[in-house]
């Protein structure tokens, strides 16, 4: 197709999309409704395709993994490696990779449950002095919240724990296990961010940022009290 | 790992663009699945289908309103209520007129451009869709072959069908008005 009428076509196309953009009446189908069914499928589309972790690492890992499973190797509590350890923890299992944590669930979780349950926000209950709410973001799969006081940011991310995998990138990063209320969790300081990284049987809590470890901590920790 | 969230929370709207673009057209969506397949169940199939191909291929989507991302939802809609539609009744003939309803060639008045929509809106609804889906929504034809369920060949080839009938439908009424405009001489 020569350049002047893939051009034209273009043009055609555009105008046709905009004319029927105008007729806004189909955005006002109130008749139209979805069955429970519908809304569970599309329930686990979001939480599939729509998770925190999904996009930015998923394919890589998952493509990693599956060709580097015998190079895997690991270490807790020490420097990362190519040298490899399998650390259970209470509820799920922490596989460090030279490039990313795999972190894979044990017992019962979301996975289990067919039906579709909303995600409920659970917010920390403690900010370090200074900070202020400056973005917030709940959807269907994962409630997120940003903090920062000019300088430092923190970030705090609960999604639904359906029990699939879960990718941290650890490039880079020392990781070390942090007991949290008598929860163990999964503590990475990679430079000036710090990330505390804890699940439940419903949902994953994450905190990051440039904040102090201790203040990180124990916003991870307001939001075990607060559960 | 921190440009990481904060990509996550760069949007506005505090939702996710499959979100949003769910929340706002999944009943637009429904109703030209419905105006195809006639059945809700199937309809509602097409929908969850057309999001699963939307959320594959989320790094395309730059807006979640307007009409250029209503024109792509609607051209996936219909692209997998027709996939669905052939797979439950093979045997039957895909009713066209019912595709086509949602013309609106009224409101179209710039002549030139008109005459190129003409010709477009004269095409069968398959070769519609794939111009529209290179052409306009820019996808390739390995995005494309897995949004309508073809072999990557398969695709190239109707794409190929498609820009020939074009230009036949082109040429014909060029031919039209000049034998019009012999006869007035």
């Amino acid at each position: 197709m020569n350049r002047a009428l893939r051009l034209k076509l273009y043009e055609a196309f555009e105008l046709r999309s905009q004319l029927e953009f105008q007729n806004q009446d189909h955005l006002n189908e109130e008749s139209i409704t979805f069955s429970p069914e519908f809304e569970q499928r599309m329930g686990k589309v979001f939480r599939y395709y729509d998770h925190f972790w999904y996009h930015q690492f998923g394919n890589q890992a998952k493509r990693i993994a599956a060709t580097i499973i015998l190079a895997i190797l690991f270490t807790f509590g020490t420097t990362m490696s190519v040298e490899a350890l399998r650390e259970p923890f209470l509820n799920f299992i922490a596989e460090t990779f030279e490039k990313f944590t795999k972190i894979s669930f044990t017992g019962e979780t979301g996975t289990e449950i067919e039906e579709f349950i909303p995600l409920e926000p659970i917010d920390p209950s403690y900010i370090p002095e200074g900070y202020e709410l400056i973005s917030s973001n709940i959807g269907f799969s994962g409630n997120t919240k940003t903090y920062s006081n000019n300088k430092n940011i923190i970030i705090y991310s609960q999604s639904l724990n359906d029990g699939t995998q879960i990718y941290l990138d650890t490039e880079d990063a020392y990781s070390e296990k942090v007991n949290i209320n008598e929860i163990e969790g999964i503590c990475i300081t990679e430079k000036n961010e710090i990330t505390v990284f804890l699940a439940d049987e419903l949902y994953h809590y994450t905190v990051t940022g440039t904040a102090e470890k201790d203040e990180i901590i124990k916003v991870a920790k307001s939001i075990l009290e607060k559960n | 790992m921190l440009s990481f969230y904060l990509s996550l929370i760069d949007d506005p709207d505090g939702k996710s663009k499959l979100e949003q673009l769910y929340i706002r057209y999944r009943k637009m969506m429904k109703k030209i699945a419905l105006n195809i397949l006639k059945e809700d169940t199937l309809a509602e199939d097409a929908v969850h289908d057309s999001f699963v191909f939307i959320a594959q291929n989320i790094d395309r989507i730059k807006e979640t309103e307007g009409a250029r991302i209503e024109s792509y939802l609607k051209r996936i809609v219909k692209s997998k209520a027709i996939n669905l539609y052939h797979q439950e009744s093979k045997s039957l003939p895909l009713d066209e007129t019912v595709i086509s309803k949602e013309k609106n060639t009224d409101f179209y008045k710039n002549l030139d451009v008109e005459r190129i929509l003409s010709a477009i809106e004269n095409l069968p609804e398959q070769y519609q869709s794939i111009l529209e889906l290179v052409v306009y929504h820019q996808l390739s034809i390995r995005q494309i072959a897995s949004l309508l369920d073809l072999r990557y060949d398969n695709a190239q080839k109707r794409l190929k069908r498609a820009k020939t009938a074009l230009l036949k439908q082109l040429n014909e009424e060029e031919n039209n008005e000049s034998s019009i405009a012999t006869k007035v001489v």
